[in-house]
């Protein structure tokens, strides 16, 4: 069977999380985080530094022990001791390797352990994630994006259905992010490998993930679908005029609820003037106010996870 | 995966570092200075039993180091190459995985033992030692080994300490510690019943009494359990 060619197998739960508390003495770092990863999906998983994505990791891989809840991985319980389970997970936390061995003998001592008796598939994820010119070099001689591509060998050498990443394109250039992108889209959506996928790159993870899940002080605060996020990102219609005082007048006077920007702009966010931007400007017209700039600005992935924490913060 | 694969990438790891000849360059440097030392001390009746009976005596102290470092250094270069995580997450028993680096230490340093035993004696052949005999030779080399192998029981305390410690330096700390503690406690006549002198009574006596066994036997399988208990249990944050 060749490397990532495994039968896509959607539908059932991949990742199982249950009600997960994780204390460190006192202090509470997982709360109840409860969340379900499907086969074949790129779950991205956001949260602030220190709300809990790395605990999360850990204890998914059995690194740390939950101080209560269930986790699951393919129906199996995690466990320490439930060994086998990691001939089908690969994962990347952090770019690790024997730094005296040369690339392509971490490769093949990963291919070992991970019991991968095909001596090829050295080779093969090394012509994937473009380490071929590299593979005589010794792994500490290595640049930053090329000890993140062989994190990502060795965490896929084995052909796993199950993919946890950590900041996978932490360290690589533009051209090399966009092809790690195309190949975690190809895992997915071509051999339905399951990817968990946690990275402070927001718009990044926006382009890949296929859903994704808001961590904050270890509680998931928000899950949804990509496609459904569209819906939920917020829009802003800014304007400028030439007399911010008249412009100020008008929008008063026909009930446009607005707010000054510190560059003298007006940020309105009712649907009235979002929707119909046009109404707006014919109306500014007319007043013989018409606007040097008019725009309506989506917000992105990082204005709603911002905006989305933020409204967590407040009720707290 | 069969424990010969775990072994075939733990040798691997080892024989490509920087340590593995480094290693092999110390061992050797310590005979050799020792030889020198024997021989600048010498009345004129220097003969191959009197060096080797002495150099070997000199060499337990640095064996105690040595073996405890590579001990050491074999579990903790897992965590100082942060590749820990990337043993406890594949699909081999961790038990299988601390045999395999347990067979490996041992491995290595007999090898350093017989290595050391080896220079000894290239060094008093250049030395033109006279008074040669295969038989003393051999008996000297057998108590030698033996000796060794009385000090790798003990460093297992040390791959404890390297594995709580997340590290090669405290065990480094600890054998230091040790060596100083071993020389206050044998002059006061503890020998036989402190760990880490056990050895160095057989070396001198070619004897051992029951307690010492037992001492050395109990400190050894603490090491192993403890190693054992804390791979599969410890949590790694």
């Amino acid at each position: 069977m060749s490397i990532f060619s495994r039968q896509n197998s959607r539908g059932s739960a991949a990742i199982q999380i249950q009600g997960l508390h994780k204390n460190f003495g006192e202090y509470k770092v997982l709360n109840n985080l409860s969340l379900e990863v499907k086969r074949g999906e790129i779950f991205g998983f956001l949260g602030l530094n220190g709300a809990g994505k790395t605990t999360t990791i850990k204890t998914l891989l059995a690194l740390l022990k939950p101080t209560s809840g269930q986790l699951y991985m393919l129906g199996e319980k995690i466990d320490a001791g439930n060994y086998k389970l990691w001939d089908k997970v690969g994962y990347l936390e952090e770019a690790t390797f024997y730094p005296d061995l040369t690339v392509s003998e971490n490769l093949d001592i990963a291919r070992r352990m991970q019991g991968v008796s095909d001596g090829e598939s050295v080779k093969r994820v090394m012509g994937k994630l473009g380490l071929e010119p590299h593979k005589k070099k010794k792994a500490k001689h290595l640049s930053l994006g090329n000890k993140q591509r062989l994190g990502l060998a060795k965490a896929m050498i084995h052909n796993p259905e199950i993919l946890i990443l950590d900041e996978p394109i932490n360290g690589l250039d533009p051209a090399g992010v966009a092809e790690i992108r195309n190949m975690l889209d190809d895992l997915a959506g071509n051999s339905g490998v399951t990817i968990f996928l946690s990275s402070h790159l927001l718009e990044e993870l926006s382009k890949v993930a296929t859903r994704i899940g808001i961590i904050h002080k270890g509680h998931l605060i928000q899950e949804m679908e990509m496609g459904k996020l569209e819906q939920s990102l917020q829009k802003n219609l800014v304007l400028a005029g030439r007399d911010a005082k008249a412009l100020k007048g008008v929008l008063k006077e026909h009930g446009y609820e607005f707010e000054e920007t510190k560059d003298g702009h007006f940020k309105l966010t009712a649907s009235q003037a979002v929707e119909n931007p046009e109404r707006l400007a014919e109306l500014l017209v007319k007043a013989n106010q018409p606007p040097t700039m008019l725009r309506v600005i989506t917000e992105d992935l990082e204005g709603y996870f911002l905006r989305t924490i933020g409204m967590v913060r407040g009720t707290n | 995966m069969t424990i010969f694969s775990i072994l075939h990438c733990e040798i691997r790891k080892i024989i490509r570092s920087n340590v593995f000849g480094l290693v092999f360059l110390v061992f050797a440097f310590g005979p050799i200075m020792m030889g020198v030392g024997i021989l600048s001390g010498d009345g004129g009746d220097l003969n191959w039993q009197i060096y080797l009976e002495e150099l070997v005596k000199n060499l337990a102290a640095l064996g105690l180091i040595g073996y405890t470092f590579i001990a050491a250094w074999v579990f903790g270069r897992e965590f100082t190459d942060k590749t820990m995580k990337d043993l406890l997450v594949k699909p081999v028993s961790r038990l299988r995985i601390v045999m395999s680096k347990l067979l490996v230490v041992l491995a290595w340093n007999v090898l350093l033992s017989v290595y050391m035993f080896a220079v000894s004696l290239a060094i008093g052949g250049v030395l033109g030692l006279t008074g040669w005999s295969a038989i003393l030779i051999g008996h000297i080399f057998l108590r030698f080994v033996v000796t060794s192998l009385l000090f790798i029981v003990v460093t297992t305390p040390g791959i404890f300490l390297a594995n709580v410690s997340k590290g090669y330096l405290a065990p480094l700390a600890l054998i230091l510690v040790i060596v100083i503690c071993s020389n206050v406690l044998a002059s006061m006549g503890f020998a036989p019943y402190f760990p880490w002198t056990i050895p160095g009574v057989f070396q001198s006596t070619g004897f051992l009494n029951l307690s010492s066994i037992i001492i050395l036997a109990l400190t050894g399988i603490a090491g192993v359990v403890g190693t054992f208990v804390w791979w599969r249990y410890a949590e790694q944050p």
